[in-house]
């Protein structure tokens, strides 16, 4: 099997691609240098993209991000298969943002969860003609999202990013950051929540 | 059928069905569908270079371990069988140990006393006979009966 083109087909989930996954992965145990390069491939942007959402300093991210592989690359023999390779180097990636954040001893900036439970109830959702998935969010958008993002609590932060932006099971996340299902889907609620109470404004202008 | 279960985190006070159905109300997946078009920022080539030596130091390293521990494992072994070795002549009991039998003042007694029936055994004999020859030669000699020949013959 051609490892060139089961990595570029990682990030989506079919039985193909399952297959592809576990071919590299075997590889991957036995230190195989050039089938970790195309599991590098298909997932350093998303590693990097959670890992910089969660650190503030981007060389800090940077190096958090390599951190994680070469933490991979090192311990693949104990990656039981369980879960996918994506997963697995979400976990890792948010156990080292965590430790990080314990080594910094930085009080991360908590979003006051009094306010964010104050849910717009009137708030309009244009469905019918503004369709999110099918339409590029402009750098506008993209930048509101990201400032919003930024102050939200890491708690919150961390399970809007591994769900909404990675797409991972509420069960996968709840295991990853130890608490149960219960609290990973009160903690996304918010976390939407604060997201729309910041991008309200910006909603409705590109409504009207 | 529905859950009764209440989610009373972060302060939230609603039972997990009713958090459900928000989780899929038309305004989270509106902002759900937002993070998800937020795109990633790619890695710069620096980045992967870093990370490709950092990759193939971890590969040399274990390679050095390992050979280390091919080496180490037998010497290690050697070492400890040496060791034991050591061990069990240090701990044998005295009266075997022939450095102190060597030594002990009964021995030197031993071998004076042989040395100086050594010496005079020479005097008698001379050189060439042991103790042993000259004590059966003696008795030999002292039980021979001389007869008129041999008188003879002298």
């Amino acid at each position: 099997m051609e490892l060139c083109i089961g990595a570029a087909r990682l990030s989506s989930g079919n039985q193909t691609d399952h297959a592809t996954e576990l071919a590299i992965v075997d590889r991957c145990r036995k230190q195989d240098y050039e089938a970790f390069g195309k599991l590098v491939d298909a997932y350093q942007n998303r590693v990097f993209g959670f890992i910089r959402r969660m650190v503030s300093n981007p060389d800090e991210a940077a190096d958090l991000t390599q951190d994680v592989f070469i933490r991979a690359f090192q311990s693949f023999h104990r990656f039981d298969g369980r879960c996918s390779v994506r997963t697995w180097l979400f976990r890792i990636a948010y156990n080292l943002c965590v430790d990080r954040a314990r080594k910094n001893a930085r009080s991360p900036s908590e979003v006051s969860l009094q306010g964010t439970t104050e849910i717009d109830e009137t708030f309009d959702v244009p469905d019918a003609r503004w369709q999110p998935d099918q339409i590029a969010l402009d750098s506008e958008m993209a930048t509101a999202i990201e400032s919003a993002i930024a102050t939200m609590s890491e708690k919150l932060r961390s399970v809007l990013l591994l769900h909404d932006k990675e797409d991972l099971p509420y069960e996968e996340i709840a295991q990853m950051v130890g608490v149960p299902v219960g609290t990973v889907k009160s903690r996304l609620f918010l976390a939407r929540a604060h997201l729309q109470q910041h991008l309200r404004n910006y909603l409705q202008a590109e409504v009207s | 059928m529905f859950e009764k279960k209440e989610v009373e985190m972060d302060g939230l006070d609603m039972t997990e069905k009713e958090l459900d159905l928000q989780l899929g109300s038309d305004a989270q997946q509106l902002i759900r569908q937002a993070v998800r078009g937020v795109s990633d920022e790619p890695v710069s080539m620096t980045w992967r270079s870093e990370l490709n030596q950092r990759v193939l130091a971890s590969i040399q390293t274990k390679q050095r371990k390992r050979r280390f521990a091919w080496i180490a494992s037998p010497t290690l072994g050697l070492g400890l069988a040496g060791a034991l070795a050591v061990l069990m002549m240090t701990n044998t009991s005295p009266g075997s140990d022939p450095i102190k039998l060597a030594s002990s003042s009964a021995l030197e007694e031993s071998l004076v006393a042989t040395h100086k029936d050594s010496v005079s055994y020479g005097d008698i004999t001379g050189v060439g006979l042991n103790p042993d020859e000259v004590v059966s030669k003696r008795s030999a000699a002292a039980s021979y009966e001389f007869g008129e020949v041999d008188f003879g013959s002298l």
